[in-house]
């Protein structure tokens, strides 16, 4: 591809200003009416539908659905929009399983975290459950938010004409700055809006595109003649692929719905609704983005890849064809789309990261900061430095983060998604040890089984899965030991969840196995795990609760 | 000159299925929000 001239570059890095000026303007916005720790992490419960909504949505869905969805049908065509049924099953689950149930427990409990919600729901009397979470979260958060980072820098240096190692650390630094700057400030609220903001902008170019792109071509006859005459398998929806490899594929694409329940970044937006009545509210404008935007990111791939079939990288289709399409002034706004998509991720899960750190390990477990200024203050401080970590991370390219955005999807959604269902389902469904076996065995289950699936490009890493496994599990329980803090039920739960990463280790390398996605075995041993540990000492919790 | 055509699965997959989705969601929403009005 030719690049653009430079008045074109210039109209957009223009367009691309403006939109960072909307943000911080939101942000500055949002900060004069945040004004304690519930307002600062959790908006004071008092969100409308739309910024509940469309801000629980934009969160989950990060560069991913602008670049990686949009890729999916530009190289398998129709069989590459089984992500868009796996997508909105998980959001038909959240929205209406979840959410109102949620947002009513955790206000009854007094909750502001997804963690707070989980060790008030089964009680945590010393803060097994609550260090446990926590360190999950951290584990998957930073990678996944230094990765959303380094692609936000790539795309501010390209869109700005930003050269060079230099113009992508400027890139990084843009984006970083303005998305710390505005979570800082403005917490949850400026979260919610700026992704209001953001997630209008994805949907409509998300809709515009494809759309325009379509009647260029001339109708939908002639994008399906076009599919058709570069390869009959683009208008299946298998792509040609029979048996196992079909069936892998398509359990895959629906197990990404798995995911959703356990996303601390999603499910926190429903519990900042102002009432039930924006919940329910909510649900219908997120499922009507989910379509929108998950088939208007399918159709840009088809017509993508009928416009344009030679592209080495299908990823890249929205921005070339943005570029080709439009003037420089809607390109700008299509390409703001892309970055939006980014950075609506990144504020959300920069925000659960500090959340965990400032309100459930320093304020619940130390008891510091007890009154609503202070609270506010260190919120504020964490998001900057956790913020900081993010930055020096994607600027030192350090290449585990991007093995760590698949993997943080599947470990949170297999470490909280069975958690939260049975804690929003009834309450006696499982107890404190039953949730600490759910989470170590959802987390190590997908280390295992993640590593078992990448074992081509890393055996060593595979090999020493159970060494690692028993070395963690010896140091969390010499820790257990020593600190006197823990009870048998907990020692049951990290052995429990030691036996079953050992045992998935060993199930990925048998026949044909390996093509499972990690999320769908995870979620599953996390579930059992919660359930059996649970159901084996519920009379000794039973006996301490009399 | 080859005239192509959907497969079957594939209308399902690409109109069926959001189509379904959307129509649902609506119906859900109107049936919801008299409900609740009728409460209140």
């Amino acid at each position: 591809m030719t690049p653009p001239p430079p008045s074109t570059v210039m109209t957009v890095a223009v367009v691309m200003v403006i939109y960072l000026g909307v943000l911080l303007f939101i942000g500055w916005r949002a900060a004069q009416r945040t004004h304690g720790g519930e307002d600062f992490h959790l908006a004071g419960r008092s969100l409308g539908a739309w910024a509940a909504g469309i801000s629980s949505t934009a969160s989950s869905e990060s560069g991913w659905v602008t670049l990686g969805a949009v890729g999916m049908t530009y190289a398998h065509g129709i069989s590459g929009l089984w992500f868009a049924p796996g997508c909105l099953l998980g959001y038909i689950v959240n929205l209406y399983f979840v959410a109102p149930r949620l947002r009513t427990l955790s206000e009854d409990e007094g909750s502001l975290t997804l963690t707070d919600v989980l060790t008030r729901r089964w009680g945590d009397p010393h803060n097994v459950v609550r260090i446990t979470s926590v360190a999950i979260i951290l584990l998957s958060m930073m990678g996944y938010v230094a990765a959303q980072m380094t692609a936000a820098g790539k795309a501010f240096s390209s869109t700005l004409g930003l050269e060079g190692s230099r113009g992508y650390i400027i890139g990084v630094l843009i984006g970083a700055a303005v998305i710390t700057a505005v979570t800082s400030l403005g917490g949850f609220r400026g979260v919610a809006w700026t992704d209001l903001f953001q997630g209008l902008l994805v949907a409509a170019a998300l809709i515009g595109l494809p759309l325009y792109a379509i009647v260029k071509l001339g109708g939908f006859g002639p994008l399906i003649q076009g599919l058709g005459a570069i390869d009959p398998n683009l208008l299946t929806a298998t792509g040609g692929r029979t048996g196992p490899a079909l069936l892998g594929f398509v359990v895959g694409e629906l197990g990404i719905g798995l995911g959703y329940p356990g996303m601390p970044h999603v499910v926190t937006r429903y519990m900042a609704a102002r009432n039930l009545r924006e919940v329910r509210r909510l649900s219908v404008i997120a499922m009507l983005w989910g379509v929108a935007v998950f088939y208007g990111a399918g159709l840009v791939g088809l017509a993508g890849r009928v416009m344009l079939p030679h592209l080495a990288d299908g990823e890249k289709t929205l921005m070339i064809l943005s570029l080709k399409l439009f003037n420089p002034v809607l390109a700008g706004l299509m390409l703001a789309a892309v970055i939006s998509a980014i950075l609506s991720t990144v504020d959300s899960q920069l925000l659960v990261a500090a959340s965990a750190v400032s309100y459930d390990v320093v304020e619940e477990i130390f008891g510091q900061a007890s009154d609503d200024r202070r609270s506010l203050l260190l919120g504020r401080w964490t998001v900057v430095i956790v913020g900081m970590i993010g930055i020096l991370l994607s600027i030192g390219h350090v290449r585990v983060v991007f093995w760590f955005v698949l993997f943080a999807w599947s470990a949170l959604g297999a470490s909280f998604g069975p958690l939260v269902l049975f804690a929003v389902a009834k309450k006696n469904l499982i107890n404190r040890h039953g949730a600490l076996a759910g989470m170590l065995t959802g987390f190590g289950v997908t280390l295992a089984w993640k590593l078992g699936r990448d074992i081509a490009s890393n055996p060593q890493a595979f090999s020493r899965v159970p060494f690692f496994t028993l070395a963690v599990t010896a140091f969390i329980l010499v820790i257990a030991r020593v600190s006197e803090r823990v009870d048998t039920g907990d020692y049951a739960a990290v052995l429990a969840a030691a036996a079953l990463t050992l045992s998935s280790w060993w199930l990925v390398q048998q026949d044909g196995l390996h093509h499972l996605y990690e999320l769908v075995p995870a979620f599953a041993f996390a579930a059992a795990a919660a359930l059996a540990v649970s159901a084996a000492f519920r009379h000794e919790l039973a006996s301490e609760a009399g | 000159m080859t005239v192509y055509h959907l497969s079957p699965g594939a209308n399902l997959l690409l109109w069926v299925f959001p189509i379904v989705v959307v129509v649902g969601v609506v119906v859900w929403g109107f049936l919801a929000s008299r409900r609740e009005a009728r409460h209140t």
